[in-house]
């Protein structure tokens, strides 16, 4: 299954996890996913996203430290592996390709209508 | 107002909040996901409040429900195992089932909906038996509590007297403590409100000793105070004290004037006490006087003992037993050989219950049945949902799922599904109570008792788990034996259905079967209560008022001045407007009481000469029999001057001139109720019709009559026939005492049908609750039906088509259908009616006036089943009709 293609909320998720580097676990990326994409998620929805990553091999957990904020239960903490770097880049880049050769075939596209 | 800093406080979610993510979070996940939760949760309410945040926490917690346990491999340290891995397993199970019926709410509703009615019904009945006969009586160790009776040879049990309370006291071991009372209405006077007639019961100190209950205010009655001359001193019930005193305790201390003494008021019994009746209220001394005792053959006290300790129930009978022989030496004018008399010890729970606990079985047995319906209905839900799922099962199957998980899983189906209907079949049952309540208050003793209280709940949760297995079961059985490679070979269509199809059919064939003897049952009760109701008691009651009237004794102490009082009350009234006649008698019939005399008639001889026999009394005014319409077959009425002449007179009822005299004409002969050797004659100058007295179970009762100027007693009822609404001949009874004595109160006012109903509401309580259950049963079983024949119609949705677009006609489908729903019928019925055969004889003591084979209830009762049963059908069987071939056979 490694390597499998990712749905839209799970990309999110994942680039959400590559850019709180050490500090991703569940609240932090739901917030960052509120933050910056605008998308009100259910914590529930966020866990199902990661487990599922995490089963294609693009993201690794282990249990933190306790924290007083949480009454004493540990964090699951989420590192994005380098399968999963790639597997963003790849399809970045697929897109960007795409979208250039839609920006020069349709160059007031953004415009009209 | 204390405020703690902030930063020290654990933050921590609802208790709501955790109870629900500890069950419906997979256990793997749970720590990091409760820190997570909290977290949001405190942040959230630091910048939105409290009551935003608690929304989107539900929301939360609720997403996390599809989260499978422990999807993320566990690449940190290991997690402590949480709880018990079959509790764990369990919570899953449910979890999953309760996705699975949210899913399906329509099938989910009216399965828990058909348990709740069933399980409602058992609930109710079962908390009725509960607190009428199972809960102990509210007396310290009431098991050992007996009542004594006298026992005589064609009588059955009498009342007994200060004799025999003493021969009990001295010349047995058998009792701890026995006790003598006797009840007696009386006038009460004092207090706030206007004159009212309370229940009074003359008693001995042992009384309260032996029930083991204290007074709550003030004091018992003391050792020697059940004597004649000693200090008169009176208890009151706490319903009097607040009635009439206001709950003030100075009222002990203060002189109540009963009769024509005046008792100090020494204690105030606690709330809800009442002995001997539900209705006492005041206890004084007995007033006994030992020198001066009533003859040994007056009955009229009752006994209440306390058995020894580390006596049986057996062993005390047999020193009544000897005792009683004792007697019957020692007094054979009183206790005649030939009369069979013995002391008899019944337990006091039997005779407070005794008479209502066959009918309490057979409504306990009804609702069984009812609760089997209902399970067998749930069962053929369950079925056909599984026959719409086999593939999904079979799939299953094949991955590896074993036959244990799968039944596993409808088990736990059911068992919610029960659980719920559980939950809902209290409150059904707490309405139908209140609505019994309201309906019957009077049918069943110590119904007021009744409560949902602990044992109740067990009996609740006992239900719950039989309804999982006896609607769980069929289908997980027929479930395991899914044949997967079949099913997957299958394609698209299931066949295994059929197999279903048959044991659903068994289902509802047994439904019928149930519902048919339920049914069989209610007709048959309710036949014996339109006899009873349609009997004949030999009187008029319509436009007829009844009430009765006490004469206090010091100022009415002749009979001649009880006489005149009467005599003026029914003068007065007959004058008002509206009214035919009014009349006085001492016991109306179906009022409840009787009182019997022994008499001897010239020239004849009874049975045994040494017993004479015992007929019921009556005293009554010389218009009684045209006010209650009851005929004058021979001679004629009493009339004024009945008695002024010194020549007695009597009016006899039909079948006792019968038995006294044959055919011979009455009119003329004498009777005699003074003794053999001292004898009061009196003639005999009429014959009248018959009256059930104690109601129409008890059929006619020989009555004599004497007129009220040859004997009356210090309390009569009275009698008043009107013309047009006859609550107004209340009043003008009322007007008429007020002028004649104002300090009379007038009580137990009824109307002449009020009081016929009163003597029926048992039977009409048994009738109704067997009516209801029975259709509630027709009911489940008809739905039963109904979802049968649909379930099979929609099966054969192609078969139907092909035969349609072949040329069969409508009519012949229809038959079809309608074939296969009336044989279900049918053999349903056959099997309840033998069933039923069987079933009513149990029900003897509760008919009247049918058989329990009675053939035109079980026609009826065919007739009701039958057409319910095509009703039920019929739905289905046209739409089966109005199938459209072109799209049944594209139908895959």
């Amino acid at each position: 299954m490694k390597g499998d293609k990712l749905g839209e909320f799970e990309e999110l998720v994942l680039l959400t996890v590559y850019g709180l580097d050490s500090e991703a676990y569940g609240v932090s990326i739901l917030e960052k996913l509120e933050e910056e994409a605008g998308r009100q998620a259910s914590i529930g929805a966020v866990y199902a996203a990661l487990s599922r990553l995490e089963k294609k091999g693009c993201l690794r957990s282990r249990l933190g430290g306790i924290t007083r904020e949480r009454g004493g239960r540990r964090k699951r903490l989420f590192r994005i592996t380098r399968l999963g770097v790639e597997t963003l880049r790849q399809m970045r880049q697929v897109r960007e390709r795409i979208w250039r050769r839609l920006d020069a075939k349709f160059p007031a596209s953004e415009a009209s209508k | 107002m204390k405020d703690r800093p902030k930063s020290t406080r654990q933050p921590s979610l609802p208790r709501l909040a955790r109870l629900i993510l500890s069950q419906i979070a997979a256990p793997g996940l749970r720590e990091e996901l409760e820190g997570d939760i909290l977290e949001l949760y405190s942040r959230r309410a630091g910048r939105q409040g409290t009551s935003k945040a608690r929304w989107r926490l539900y929301w939360d917690i609720f997403s996390t429900a599809r989260l499978r346990n422990g999807s993320p491999q566990p690449s940190g340290p290991p997690l402590k195992p949480s709880g018990d891995p079959i509790m764990t397993n369990f919570l899953q199970d449910l979890r999953y089932a309760l996705r699975r019926l949210a899913k399906s709410p329509a099938f989910a509703l009216v399965a828990i909906l058909t348990l709740a009615l069933g399980m409602g019904a058992n609930t109710a009945m079962y908390s009725i038996i509960n607190g009428v006969l199972l809960q102990p009586l509210p007396y310290l160790a009431p098991e050992g509590l007996v009542i004594v009776h006298t026992q005589w040879k064609d009588f059955g049990f009498g009342s007994t007297n200060p004799h025999e309370y003493f021969d009990l006291l001295e010349k047995t071991e058998a009792f701890q403590s026995v006790a003598l009372y006797r009840s007696t209405s009386v006038n009460l006077l004092d207090g706030d409100g206007e004159p009212e007639r309370v229940l009074g019961v003359r008693t001995t100190p042992s009384l309260l000793e032996s029930l083991g209950v204290r007074p709550a205010l003030g004091r018992a009655l003391a050792p020697g105070e059940e004597f004649a001359g000693a200090h008169r001193v009176a208890l009151i019930s706490d319903r009097l004290f607040k009635r009439r005193f206001g709950g003030d305790p100075s009222v002990l201390g203060r002189k109540l004037r009963i009769l024509n003494d005046s008792y100090e008021v020494v204690g105030v019994m606690p709330a809800g006490f009442a002995f001997p009746s539900r209705r006492t209220d005041i206890w004084t001394g007995y007033g006994i006087d030992r020198t001066n005792l009533a003859s040994r053959g007056a009955h009229s006290s009752g006994v209440l003992a306390r058995i020894a300790d580390g006596k049986s129930l057996e062993t005390v009978q047999a020193e009544l037993d000897s005792l009683s022989a004792q007697l019957r030496r020692d007094f054979p004018r009183n206790y005649p050989e030939a009369s069979n008399f013995r002391l008899f010890a019944e337990p006091l729970t039997e005779n407070l219950t005794g008479s209502v606990r066959p009918a309490l079985f057979v409504l306990m047995g009804a609702v069984g049945f009812v609760l089997l319906i209902a399970c067998a209905n749930v069962a053929n839900l369950l079925l056909s949902r599984i026959t719409s799922q086999e593939k999904e099962f079979a799939i299953r199957t094949a991955l590896g799922a074993r036959a244990g998980r799968l039944v596993r899983q409808i088990l736990s189906e059911t068992f919610l599904l029960s659980l719920l209907g559980g939950l809902a079949a209290l409150l059904v049952a707490r309405i139908a109570f209140e609505g019994l309540l309201v309906l019957h208050p009077q049918s069943v003793p110590r119904l007021s008792e009744v409560k949902l209280d602990g044992s109740v709940l067990m009996f609740n949760i006992a239900l719950v788990a039989f309804a999982t297995l006896a609607a769980g079961l069929i289908p997980a059985l027929r479930l395991s034996r899914i044949d997967s490679q079949q099913k997957l070979k299958d394609g698209t269509r299931s066949s295994g259905g059929r197999l279903n199809s048959r044991t659903r059919t068994v289902l509802v064939v047994s439904q019928i079967t149930l519902a048919t003897v339920l049914l069989m049952g209610a007709g048959l009760l309710l036949r014996s209560f339109q006899h009873l109701i349609a009997a004949d008691p030999g009187f008029r009651t319509l436009q007829v008022a009844t009430a009765r009237v006490t004469l206090p004794r010091d100022r009415y102490s002749d009979l001649a001045a009880r006489g005149r009082f009467y005599r003026q009350v029914i003068e007065q009234v007959e004058a008002r407007p509206g009214v035919i006649s009014a009349a006085a008698i001492n016991l109306l019939p179906m009022g409840g009481s009787t009182s019997d005399f022994s008499i001897r008639a010239e020239g004849y001889t009874p049975a045994n000469p040494d017993i004479p026999d015992f007929v019921q009394y009556r005293i009554v005014t010389s218009r009684y029999f045209e006010t209650l319409g009851i005929p004058i077959r021979r001679g004629r009425p009493f009339n004024e001057r009945d008695g002024s002449d010194g020549q007695l007179v009597a009016i006899l009822s039909e079948s006792l001139a019968k038995k006294f005299w044959g055919d011979q004409d009455p009119i003329g002969k004498r009777i005699n109720n003074g003794s053999e050797s001292k004898p009061n004659w009196l003639t005999v100058v009429g014959v009248v019709g018959e009256v059930h007295h104690s109601g129409s179970r008890q059929g006619n009762i020989p009555i004599w009559y004497q007129p009220i100027t040859q004997d009356c007693w210090s309390d009569m009822s009275l009698a008043v026939r009107s013309a047009g609404d006859p609550t107004l001949a209340i009043g003008s009874l009322k007007a008429a005492l007020a002028e004649i004595d104002p300090f009379l109160p007038l009580y137990n006012i009824r109307l002449m049908p009020q009081l016929v109903a009163e003597v029926l509401s048992q039977d009409r309580f048994n009738a109704n609750l067997l009516l209801a259950f029975a259709g509630l049963a027709l009911g489940l079983a008809a739905i039963g039906i109904f979802g049968v024949i649909s379930y099979s119609v929609s099966q054969r949705t192609q078969e139907i088509g092909i035969r349609m677009a072949l040329g069969a006609h409508r009519e012949r489908i229809l038959g079809q259908i309608m074939r296969e729903g009336l044989s279900m019928i049918l053999i349903g019925l056959v099997a309840g009616l033998a069933g039923a055969l069987l079933l009513t004889r149990f029900m003897q003591a509760l008919l009247f006036g049918v058989a329990p084979s009675d053939p035109v209830t079980f026609v009826s009762i065919a007739v009701v089943l039958v057409a319910s049963g095509v009703a039920a059908c019929l739905g289905p069987a046209r739409r089966a009709t109005r199938v459209d071939p072109m799209i049944a056979l594209r139908y895959e």
